[in-house]
């Protein structure tokens, strides 16, 4: 109501204004003075129609040259010649009516700021002012700066004069208009505006900081140290893509994942995409779908699939991490075969019943997230011969049975030939009353003792989030590591295995840097046992005691 | 500040001398008991997924309520041609619109805060944690502000409560439906878009726990931007 009564007070009547007397009054009524007018009230749609067209012609009907290069051109014109027109009447009023106009004129030639803001993100406007040559960071940098700019302008001019048109309509006809209804209107939608863009750009910084604290129950995947290590040990360049729309739900899960693995990962390059924006590529990296990450290294690439959705892809997030290791490690490290050898009954044995030991499982899983390919070897995959060609390494795990003298054989002219041999044994397994063949154990089983162990090792501990070796070594990944020497005493009671190799180039650190050791490999488990037992009769001590014997103290290590 | 509480206290109480208050506060626990009491005792859902559903079911009626119960707040006082003495009154503009600010948000905050006992009730045989359940309610009060601040706003525009609802509605329709368009415009301002819708993106880091600064600030700014467009519209009578 006040309002109103406002309105009824202060607004100048048009009536009053610009009628003049009326008719019955007579000779003596003197004719108003007449209004002196502003800019015409098409000025304003004009304007608007011509912003409108330029950003139909811009962003809808971009894929219709003609129709674009049209509505482009006509808007211009129009927001244009509508700000000639708003000029005009400053030279023929004064007073309050000259600083309307100066002001709408003002808003009117910020708006084609703004156009011609917009014009120079486009690519033939960057070409044209060198923006095109930059480098693609500066690039977008600066693109983002003018794309902010001219939306901000564009903005800051139009609300503000719609606000003042509106303070402007019920007095435009009047002999003077109030300059201060007008510019407080103006202020008003400034102010609105300038709080929309800082507010705007506030969430946008908000947004890009990304300091979030989950308090959920089932979290998302985060990189774990291991997955981090190997992504800032990769020596080549690989490129990870995450292809989503722009707008997904389990889009910036995944980018954030894989934005906190490439932090400090100089070789790592994060994007992710949207796939129809980039097809080509897309094909090239063979992604089909969307809700894909595909790790690229030169002309190799792995996939990992998502999903879009959040009833699919919740599981996989919850195991992102280690899907994504596993995929990162087949990238970055060639296909390998290991062999266990089976017949024996070893732990990797499925015929003695004891494959699915626990332990055992960990280290198959292991071997397999590296890139092992594991196969079993006994006499029917030709042990009796000779190791196949294709071995990379050939395990021995808690046989309890003695090998044939042929296998053994075998055994030993792949490890005099440089091949890799881990032997692990626990006497604790020896199968009781049963006969063994004496056999004598080769060079490559030498126990360790604990009392003749003066210098310490690293130990290689099977542990499943134990970080792999990169780096060339062996003329493979894994570099020259720390020497390993032997442990001290008391270290080697222990339930993981470890492995000593005297020339250097054996590191500790992971079950794959366990069995690139070759050639003299030692393999102790509990106490420093021999890694290869003859297994002998009689109780368990007095089998340790017969077989250190027999080994002499030649067995004890170089 | 002190008018701003004594406008706050006398619209509180406005509030319970009818029956709008009370009447609000019943359909939305109803309607939240019934949405949870679907979700919770008939899908085969885990905890964290159930206490999920819930903040997006409260999401939906909060914002409802907030509408409905800022819609008298200025042009109730117009109808009645009140406003007329708030404003010869001694009180800024800023202050009659922070003080019915405060009076509705307090109402949605105690209507809120009255749905505590179904969270609380997924702990009996479920697992979810109290930090989910914080952040959650966090972000129904966040939203609830951010819904009373354009609901006050349309108020202020409107010279009916009626008309004050469908303005309310009207500009809050578009706001949630942001994320749909930014879905058919290019980029960058897909990205712009999406970022300024007013549930799908910024309400889903509050459903499933975790407190992110960009969403918490998103809803502070729209709450002061409403605020200011109504303290704006008020001051308008100086040059409409």
């Amino acid at each position: 109501m006040a309002l109103d009564a406002d309105k009824k007070q202060s607004k100048p009547s048009d009536k009053t204004a610009a009628t003049p007397l009326e008719p019955g009054l007579g000779k003596t009524a003197q004719p108003a003075p007449r209004a002196a007018s502003g800019a015409p009230l098409w000025v304003l749609p004009a304007y608007l129609v011509g912003m409108v067209l330029v950003f139909l012609g811009q962003r809808v009907l971009s894929t219709f040259d003609t129709a674009s290069m049209v509505a482009t051109v006509v808007g211009a014109l129009s927001a244009l010649c509508a700000t000639v027109v708003r000029f005009m009447p400053q030279y023929r009023v004064g007073g309050g009516r000259k600083e309307i106009e100066r002001l709408l004129a003002v808003l009117s030639v910020t708006g084609l700021v703004a156009l011609g803001l917009y014009a120079v993100t486009t690519d033939a406007g960057a070409e044209k002012i060198g923006l095109a040559s930059l480098e693609s960071d500066a690039r977008e940098r600066w693109l983002g700066v003018l794309t902010i700019a001219w939306i901000a302008l564009c903005a800051v001019a139009i609300v503000p004069m719609l606000f003042a048109e509106a303070a402007l309509l019920p007095m435009r006809r009047a002999a003077h208009p109030e300059y201060r209804r007008v510019r407080a209107a103006v202020v008003s939608g400034f102010s609105l505006v300038l709080a929309g863009v800082y507010g705007s750009l506030l969430v946008y910084s908000a947004d890009g900081v990304d300091i979030k604290a989950d308090y959920s129950y089932f979290k998302t995947s985060e990189p774990s140290e291991s997955t981090k290590k190997i992504a800032a040990a990769l020596t080549e360049p690989v490129t990870v893509i995450a292809f989503y729309p722009d707008v997904n739900e389990i889009r910036p899960e995944v980018e954030r994942y894989l934005r906190g693995v490439a932090s400090g990962a100089a070789n790592l390059q994060v994007e992710v995409q949207d796939r129809l924006m980039i097809p080509k590529r897309a094909r090239e990296l063979r992604a089909t779908q969307d809700g894909v990450v595909v790790l690229s290294r030169g002309g190799v690439t792995e996939s990992l699939s998502i999903g879009m959705d959040e009833r699919n892809a919740r599981p996989k997030l919850k195991t992102l991490d280690r899907d994504f290791q596993e995929k990162l490690m087949k990238l970055v490290r060639s296909r390998r075969t290991t062999y266990l050898t089976a017949g024996h009954g070893e732990l990797s044995d499925q015929s003695a019943g004891t494959a699915s030991d626990k332990g055992l499982r960990v280290i198959r899983t292991l071997l397999q997230k590296q890139n092992y390919l594991v196969k079993d070897l006994g006499l029917a995959q030709g042990l009796g011969n000779d190791v196949p060609e294709d071995a990379d390494v050939v395990m021995v795990l808690g046989p309890t049975e003695p090998f044939a003298p042929e296998e053994l054989g075998a055994l030993k002219r792949y490890a005099d030939r440089g091949g890799k041999l881990l032997i692990t044994v626990d006497p604790d397994s020896l199968r009781e009353g049963a006969d063994a063949d004496p056999t004598a154990p080769t060079d490559t089983a030498t126990p360790t003792d604990a009392k003749e162990a003066p210098e310490p090792a690293p130990r290689a501990e099977l542990r499943p989030d134990a970080p792999a070796p990169l780096g060339p070594a062996d003329g493979r990944e894994g570099g020259p590591g720390r020497p390993l020497s032997r442990p001290p005493a008391g270290t080697q009671r222990t339930a993981s295995a470890q492995w000593q190799r005297g020339d250097g180039r054996c590191r500790a650190g992971s079950a794959a840097a366990a069995v690139e050791c070759s050639g003299e490999l030692r393999a102790t488990r509990r106490g420093g046992r021999p890694a290869v037992f003859p297994r002998s009769s009689g109780t368990r001590k007095a089998a340790r005691a017969e077989a250190l014997q027999r080994l002499g103290p030649s067995a004890l290590g170089d | 500040m002190t008018q701003t509480l004594l406008i706050a206290r006398r619209e509180l109480f406005a509030y319970f001398r009818s029956p709008l208050g009370a009447v609000v506060i019943a359909g939305v626990l109803l309607i939240d008991g019934i949405y949870f009491y679907w979700k919770g005792l008939t899908e085969k859902l885990l905890s964290a997924q159930v206490l999920q559903e819930f903040f997006f079911g409260a999401s939906g009626t909060t914002m409802i309520a907030a509408i409905v119960l800022s819609m008298r707040l200025l042009a109730e006082e117009r109808q009645l041609g009140t406003i007329t003495l708030l404003n010869t009154s001694p009180v800024r503009d800023g202050e009659i619109v922070m003080g019915k600010f405060v009076s509705a948000f307090g109402v949605v905050a105690l209507m809120t805060g009255l749905t505590i006992y179904m969270p609380l009730l997924i702990l009996v045989n479920g697992k979810v944690s109290g930090g989910h359940i914080a952040v959650g309610y966090l972000g129904l009060l966040l939203l609830g502000a951010a819904s009373v601040a354009i609901g006050l706003f349309a108020s202020a525009l409107a010279r009916s409560q009626v008309v004050a609802l469908i303005l309310g509605a009207l500009i809050m329709a578009p706001m949630l439906l942001l994320w749909a368009l930014a879905r058919a415009v290019d980029p960058p301002f897909n990205g712009f878009l999406s970022a300024l819708s007013l549930h799908h993106e910024n309400f889903r880091p509050f459903m499933v726990g975790i407190l992110e600064l960009g969403a918490v600030a998103y809803y502070v700014l729209v709450t002061y931007f409403f605020l200011l467009a109504a303290t704006k519209t008020l001051e308008a009578r100086r040059w409409r």
